[in-house]
């Protein structure tokens, strides 16, 4: 249940120059307290738990991500998520004969120690400045500590924030760029898009994850680019979950077997598509990112959350 | 209300029942119209003849599990899958009788003392016998399929002091009553020549961990129902196997979320 706080909107000429940044002002105005859940639940790691354990516990408890905190300092120190174990199984990955020694024996805090860099939240008074850092610093996960207790109240997501907003949006006049086509605001990535095939090695895929910091990939076939399928980040857990992640020679498609049953088909736009109905698409469809398609099904580009965000309210005066 | 506790107290001594028969001392349910239960004031059980004695025993049949092999451990049985009367039979009473489960929130619970090894049971739901379809399975020398549950010592070092306490309190469906005991005016004054053998009942709302329960599967998975507020604020501490693994300490915690929105300060 959202917590409503008071809105007022400037009564001013309802120029179209006000509204562009309607949006930036509503974030600016409401704290991060208001977006989070009445009753939600946080897993917590200490960093001395083995990392295979807490990989195991994220699977366990339905979580994909987790604060760490160090018992010798009393504070936090980071966050385990799915990308650490993709880095792990990128960096000591050998083959399917040989157990990965890393993922099997080390400590949080061995693994921490050599490879992880903490992005401190700042303190958060608005869901603005909680966009700013999620987006300037390119993660997509943001606790929220309170500073009363220092106790870890809720992890912070892209896709809660504009959640949040698309609930509000009917309430606030509509800015006219959000009649504008994808093309026309230049949303999203339209060069240089990272993808695999369906016959791709796990490992390949895993290392593109790494390299190139994305997070997800869309498949798409040897004939024409058309995309089939898509392999995220959060499919990557399900080798947890199955305790598969020592073959990584696998193929995608092998790896993507599990979900076939409930899987709805890649979430998919047009570029010569208004913002507001992407907004309203990829809110709907729950998922992180839509991918550019032509009237072919071949890739064009993909358009994220991040560059939704961006484009709402880091950056709406931009034409 | 007259007839709740009767048929409340049918059910419970129908779960002890069995546990009267595991120790082989007791046979028959007591005819019984009265929720017995330990209090603080030991001189309740001297005013009932019967239930006294069967409380008196209940409490020798306690402290010999706890003291003496074979190690039987508390096990919860749950049902969900809908159903007016639930009750359980299987290889741990050989079959002979079948114990009914309480109706909980949306589903129906038992508690039951299974001694460590394997053990072969189905459910009697509504006049058909069931199996679990959620839970493992195997299939008899008879050719029918009955559930299968493992139990081991090593899953309840923990759990032990907590099921001890289920077992002592009323069952879960009934929150929104005060607990059975007496209650009066008079001040409790604590009597040091009194020795009570067990620490004071855990309140069965406290059972109700939510943490772990399922939600919708088209929310956020973080998402959890809202707490009664009576769970929150406490500590509770799990020593349970995840997976395949020897058991992970894991340290569960209500936080309480202030219901009105305020001010997060922060010095700088």
């Amino acid at each position: 249940m959202m917590m409503m706080s008071c809105f007022l909107l400037p009564v001013c000429a309802a120029a179209e120059e006000s509204e562009r940044d309607i949006y930036m002002r509503f974030m600016k105005c409401h704290k991060c307290y208001d977006i989070i859940p009445t009753s939600s639940k946080l897993v917590v790691f200490d960093t001395t738990l083995q990392v295979k354990k807490a990989f195991f516990a994220l699977v366990a408890n339905g979580v994909r991500a987790a604060p760490l905190w160090e018992s010798k300092t009393q504070i936090f120190v980071g966050m385990l998520t799915i990308t650490d174990f993709i880095n792990i199984l990128t960096r000591y990955y050998k083959s399917p004969m040989v157990q990965i020694y890393e993922l099997e024996e080390h400590k949080i805090e061995t693994w921490r120690g050599t490879h992880c860099v903490f992005i401190t939240p700042p303190p958060l008074p608005s869901i603005f400045e909680a966009v700013h850092s999620l987006i300037k610093n390119k993660i997509h996960r943001l606790p929220v500590i309170d500073p009363v207790s220092g106790n870890a109240l809720y992890i912070l997501t892209h896709k809660r924030i504009l959640k949040f907003l698309q609930l509000f949006v009917c309430e606030m006049p509509m800015p006219a760029f959000m009649k504008q086509t994808l093309e026309d605001l230049a949303v999203g990535t339209y060069a240089n898009i990272a993808y695999i095939h369906p016959d791709t090695p796990l490992i390949t895929a895993l290392c593109v994850f790494t390299h190139r910091r994305v997070s997800a990939l869309p498949v798409v076939d040897h004939n024409g680019n058309r995309v089939v399928d898509i392999y995220s980040k959060f499919d990557v857990i399900n080798l947890a979950a199955e305790k598969t992640y020592n073959n990584l020679d696998v193929t995608v498609t092998q790896a993507l077997r599990h979900r076939s049953q409930y899987f709805e088909g890649v979430m998919k736009c047009n570029k010569l598509e208004t913002l507001e109905t992407i907004v309203v698409r990829i809110v709907k469809a729950e998922v992180h990112r839509l991918v550019v398609v032509d009237e072919e099904s071949r890739i064009v580009g993909i358009v994220s959350l991040s560059d939704i965000l961006q484009a709402l309210v880091l950056t709406p005066d931009q034409d | 209300m007259g007839n709740t506790s009767d048929r409340v107290s049918g059910e419970r001594h129908g779960a002890k029942a069995h546990r009267s028969d595991s120790s082989g001392s007791h046979k028959d349910q007591e005819p019984s119209s009265k929720m017995v239960d330990s209090t603080d004031d030991p001189n309740i059980f001297n005013t009932h003849g019967p239930e006294s004695k069967a409380l008196e025993e209940k409490e020798s049949d306690l402290i010999e599990q706890m003291n003496t092999g074979p190690q039987a451990r508390p096990t919860v049985i749950r049902w969900a899958g809908g159903g007016k009367e639930v009750y359980i039979a299987g290889s741990f009473n050989n079959w002979s009788t079948k114990i009914p489960l309480n109706k909980s929130h949306n589903d129906f619970v038992a508690i039951l003392d299974l001694p460590e090894g394997e053990h072969q049971y189905k459910f009697f739901v509504d006049g058909q016998w069931v199996h679990d379809p959620s839970e493992a399975v195997v299939t008899s020398q008879l050719g029918t399929i009955n559930n299968l549950i493992q139990v081991k010592k090593s899953d309840f070092e923990v759990f032990d002091a907590l099921h001890v306490d289920s077992l002592e309190c009323s069952d879960t469906s009934d929150l929104s009553s005060s607990p059975p005991g007496p209650y009066g005016q008079e001040q409790y004054s604590f009597r040091p020549e009194e020795h009570f053998k067990a620490p004071p009942i855990l309140p069965p709302h406290l059972l109700q961990v939510i943490l772990n329960k399922d939600t919708n599967i088209s929310c956020d998975p973080a998402l959890l129902p809202e707490p009664n507020h009576v769970m929150l604020n406490h500590l509770y501490a799990l020593s349970i196997k995840v997976g395949s693994l020897e058991s992970a300490e894991i340290l569960l915690t209500c936080f309480q979320m202030l219901l009105v929105p305020h001010e997060i300060h922060f010095s700088t």
